[in-house]
């Protein structure tokens, strides 16, 4: 299977930012109460506080917010955070959209009947290329309904 | 992944300059369907969105206020995707099957804008500036001269204004100078 996916910095800056203050706060309390706040190595002690932020925050955005689809030519699974939100196969689809969101940021539309039923895959979540990977997404499931008009010439005949 | 193929490079070009927001003075597309059938015909490209537009604070505010709520739509088509050839029947056909999807989903208006790998013929210069409709926007340009023809309507004139489709034109004819 084919995996799509991205840390999104803005999501992952937003959950780390608190846990750097606290860490920069926890160093300055421990460098003040063994008699080191002024040493001169006092900044280069602090950065540290970003590592050790940015950790924090990138496991709480793996486990809340990550966005992964991973898929093959049959199905597609979309993962948040490490929970399945959808699991499907292409096959169950019949037209397939580019559509912006409020921020103007590109997802798929997939729709089950067209005007209908409809699923929505994040993409701009992940390092998919909107138009090349809709043209895939069509490919697959124009390819449903060829074999399904091919099925129904074998029938006839 | 799969592959865009050539002749849908004009499109694909088209498509993305209104995914980031080339139309957004005039209509707010949200919505790109590639390969749409509508009645006998396959459009390259449709797109749907309103003539509001969506904004953030002080622009949603005065777009809320100040816009008209109206369903718009621009389609695309190009003439090899039309087989044998583009005639003008065939031309009068697409415009037909526009303005059926113009009915069906109640939109304020519609574009139509017909990539052609050759030169405009007389008769299409003819019969798209001579287009009167207000519900439809017409255009038709070719991909090897250059000339872009349009409706002398208002929505016609905004695909020369507002969608910049000279500009795009232009890129392409520089693009295959170079």
């Amino acid at each position: 299977m084919t995996k799509l996916t991205r840390t999104q910095l803005s999501v992952l800056a937003s959950y780390s930012s608190p846990f750097v203050l606290i860490a920069a706060i926890s160093i300055n309390i421990i460098l003040a109460s063994s008699g080191l706040s002024t040493t001169p190595f006092k900044l280069i002690i602090l950065s540290a506080s970003f590592p050790v932020g940015f950790g924090i925050g990138k496991i709480i955005y793996m486990k809340r917010s990550n966005v992964e689809i991973s898929f093959d030519d049959k199905s597609f699974q979309v993962f948040k955070g490490g929970k399945l939100l959808l699991h499907d196969n292409w096959r169950n689809y019949k037209l397939v959209s580019i559509h912006l969101d409020q921020y103007s940021r590109p997802d798929l539309r997939l729709y089950k009947t067209p005007n209908g039923d409809f699923q929505e895959l994040p993409i701009s979540r992940t390092n998919a290329h909107p138009q090349e990977f809709r043209d895939y997404v069509q490919t697959m499931i124009s390819r449903r309904s060829t074999t399904e008009s091919n099925l129904q010439v074998v029938e006839a005949c | 992944m799969a592959t865009v193929s050539k002749k849908s490079d004009t499109v694909e070009l088209l498509e993305r300059g209104l995914i980031g927001g080339r139309a957004r003075w005039v209509a707010d597309l949200r919505e790109f369907f590639r390969r749409f059938r509508i009645g006998d015909t396959t459009f390259d490209l449709y797109a749907r969105g309103g003539t509001r537009n969506r904004g953030f604070l002080m622009s949603r505010f005065f777009a809320w206020s100040a816009l008209p709520n109206y369903d718009v739509a621009l389609l695309c088509i190009s003439s090899e995707s039309v087989r044998p050839g583009l005639t003008s029947e065939k031309l009068r056909k697409v415009i037909d099957d526009v303005l059926y999807l113009v009915r069906k989903e109640e939109l304020k208006w519609a574009w139509l804008i017909v990539f052609l790998n050759s030169t405009v013929p007389a008769w299409g210069v003819s019969l798209v500036s001579r287009y009167d409709r207000q519900e439809l926007g017409l255009s038709l340009a070719s991909t090897t001269t250059g000339q872009v023809v349009v409706s002398a309507n208002q929505i016609g004139r905004s695909i020369r204004k507002q969608l910049g489709l000279d500009k795009l034109i232009e890129r392409i004819m520089h693009d295959k100078v170079n």
